[in-house]
């Protein structure tokens, strides 16, 4: 991990327009003002409950929505606007890794078709021989044998699916991998192998991750950083071991008091769960204010009313709540 | 290849029934000259009409003393090709129409389904009709009539299979991967949109030959003396009494109705996964 930036974020916001009954529309917000900068080499961790915005956000970094606002700077280059043969440029620089292996493939295509895509779509190897040594090259890295490149994806296991989704983004060279909750779709056993690999082709391949996953233990284990999402919003940002250790938002601590853990007997005292009363307040109609008011144990009056914004609380630890803020 | 195959294997006796149907009708259109004693027009015996079937004229004979059984056979040339010509018609532009509209989606696709929601509000039999009339009654007028009272349904069920394609991952892949639209249309969402689409495609065979009978019936397809089904049928109700003359055209139509069913049954099982055994 280096401290140049990769991808920076500044007051991203992701809007979408939605049906409701009787043909009225309302604006979902999805990401709603996310300031964030992900270093070159890190794997920075993004989580928080489901429909909070962390897929849209993930998503949006690969400009797969026009954005609604705010700017996204890559390797130093504003991407926000791009479009046409520029685009088609910044795809080449980052990838993704899909949750659900069995939907990431195209189930008519033999997997060393759907590996020859990227290069065909870009004009890159192309004699059939250099395709297939490149395909090769990519099978060895994810550990595929290359007897299933003449099979359907059908004909494969979620782990070894999951294997060629990781060589499908690996095959451009990427600079940026988006892994859109990469295990979660995947035996306990095969997400131990997963997470493994794609830690080796990080150091192998100098990759920046942006991890997004609801499951804090797999986070807390290859994030050095980590974003905790709630409502579109970013509530609070910390390298992982002082977000464990220190977590400071209600609702992260809420989160990390919910990892279940074992009681072995030792002197270590079980912390006292919090629980969260409610659910997650529907993103077309955000509460005034701040966007947990409605659940937060802590909640102030002020809470109801403003909004807080993401502040520095201690080196490197951003957090939004009114709990923390320093009066000047 | 290796489909065809395992569809053929496919257990359902049905669905072989059907093919053999369309094949063999198919066979017959091809070499129907050959296969005919007699020539369905000018093999006309005034003196012998009426006949019922009989040794020399298995089908009997007509007002005309044509014989019924070559004119069946000459028949199936211009209803198994005006039904397929119809069906082929509307396939490739309702794929074209629902394609674009479920996958741009928003504004396009409100304009485009209203349109054809405006196309299928006229009953469609009169639409053929209004349309054959206005164009003067022949094979391709009624085809093409055919084909424009027909195209919605493709449209429709191509837009609704789009839709929801089009939201599977390996599809968002492609985009990230930095395919065009065309290419992401073509490669991914076609081929896994195309299989309901050609079962309903067999489905519709049948009734677009009905259709077409019933167009000639009413006058308004081929004109005499072509032979077709539906207007050989059209021929034998005012001479009911000789009951051969429509019985057989319309054993025709109905056989190949119901073998184009049996293969589209046969197609949605094969297609549909929890029928299908796995390989």
């Amino acid at each position: 991990m280096s401290n140049e930036v990769l991808l920076q974020a500044q007051d991203v916001r992701q809007y979408f327009t939605v049906k409701k009954e009787r043909g009225q529309k309302a604006t979902l917000y999805a990401v709603d003002g996310v300031t964030l900068s992900i270093y070159k080499g890190e794997t920075f961790g993004l989580v928080g409950e489901s429909g909070c915005g962390k897929s849209t956000l993930g998503k949006t970094f690969l400009r797969l929505y026009p954005l609604t606002g705010g700017k996204i700077v890559f390797d130093g280059k504003d991407i926000s606007r791009l479009r046409g043969k520029e685009l088609k440029e910044f795809r080449c620089k980052s990838q993704m890794i899909f949750q659900d292996p069995s939907s990431c493939l195209n189930p008519r295509r033999k997997i060393e078709v759907i590996l020859s895509e990227p290069f065909i779509i870009h004009g890159l190897y192309n004699t059939k021989e250099e395709r297939r040594r490149r395909i090769l090259e990519l099978c060895d890295m994810v550990g595929l044998s290359s007897a299933y490149l003449e099979r359907y994806p059908h004909e494969m296991s979620g782990g070894q699916k999951q294997r060629v989704g990781i060589a499908r983004a690996l095959a451009l060279n990427p600079q940026l991998i988006i892994c859109d909750e990469p295990v979660s779709a995947l035996d306990v056993s095969i997400q131990a192998q997963v997470i493994n690999l794609l830690e080796d082709l990080q150091k192998q391949l100098n990759l920046t991750y942006l991890f997004i996953s609801h499951n804090l233990s797999v986070v807390k284990h290859c994030c050095q950083r980590i974003g905790v999402m709630y409502l579109g919003k970013i509530v609070e940002l910390a390298s992982a071991e002082r977000l464990y250790q220190n977590a400071m938002h209600p609702y992260t601590q809420a989160l990390i008091s919910a990892i279940p853990v074992i009681d072995d007997g030792s002197e270590r005292p079980i912390p006292q769960q919090i629980v969260l009363s409610g659910d997650l307040p529907s993103p077309t109609s955000p509460p005034v204010g701040c966007a947990f008011h409605t659940r937060c144990p802590h909640a102030m009056e002020r809470c109801g009313k403003e909004r807080p914004t993401l502040q520095e609380v201690e080196p490197g630890h951003f957090v939004s709540c009114f709990l923390y803020e320093q009066i000047p | 290849m290796n489909t065809v195959k395992q569809l053929l294997k496919h257990k359902n006796f049905m669905f072989k029934l059907g093919l053999v149907i369309c094949i063999g009708w198919i066979v017959i259109a091809i070499f129907a000259p050959l296969l005919t004693p007699y020539h369905p027009i000018n093999d006309q015996n005034i003196v012998g009409r009426f006949q019922p079937p009989s040794a020399e004229h298995w089908f009997g004979t007509d007002s005309l003393g044509r014989d019924v059984f070559s004119r069946v056979l000459y028949g199936s040339r211009i209803s198994m090709s005006a039904g397929l010509i119809t069906v082929l018609i509307s396939f490739g532009v309702g794929i074209l129409f629902g394609g674009i509209a479920g996958y741009v989606g928003g504004v396009v696709d409100d304009v485009m389904m209203r349109f054809s929601e405006m196309v299928q509000s006229f009953p469609p039999l009169i639409l053929a009709m209004v349309i054959a009339a206005a164009l003067g009654p022949n094979i391709s007028n009624s085809i093409l009539a055919m084909a424009i009272i027909w195209w919605p349904n493709y449209a429709r069920l191509t837009r609704s299979i789009v839709i929801s394609v089009k939201e599977n991952d390996y599809v968002t892949a492609s985009r990230i991967l930095g395919a065009s639209h065309l290419r992401i249309l073509y490669r991914e969402i076609l081929p896994n949109s195309i299989g309901p689409m050609a079962v309903m495609a067999t489905l519709d065979l049948g009734n677009a030959i009905l259709m077409f009978s019933g167009l000639s019936f009413l006058g308004l397809g081929v004109q005499p003396p072509v032979p077709e089904w539906g207007a050989m049928v059209s021929d034998g109700v005012l001479t009911f009494n000789y009951w051969w003359i429509s019985t057989f055209p319309g054993l025709a139509i109905f056989s190949v109705a119901i073998g184009a069913n049996f293969i589209g049954d046969g197609l949605r099982d094969y297609l549909d996964p929890r029928m299908r055994k796995r390989a």
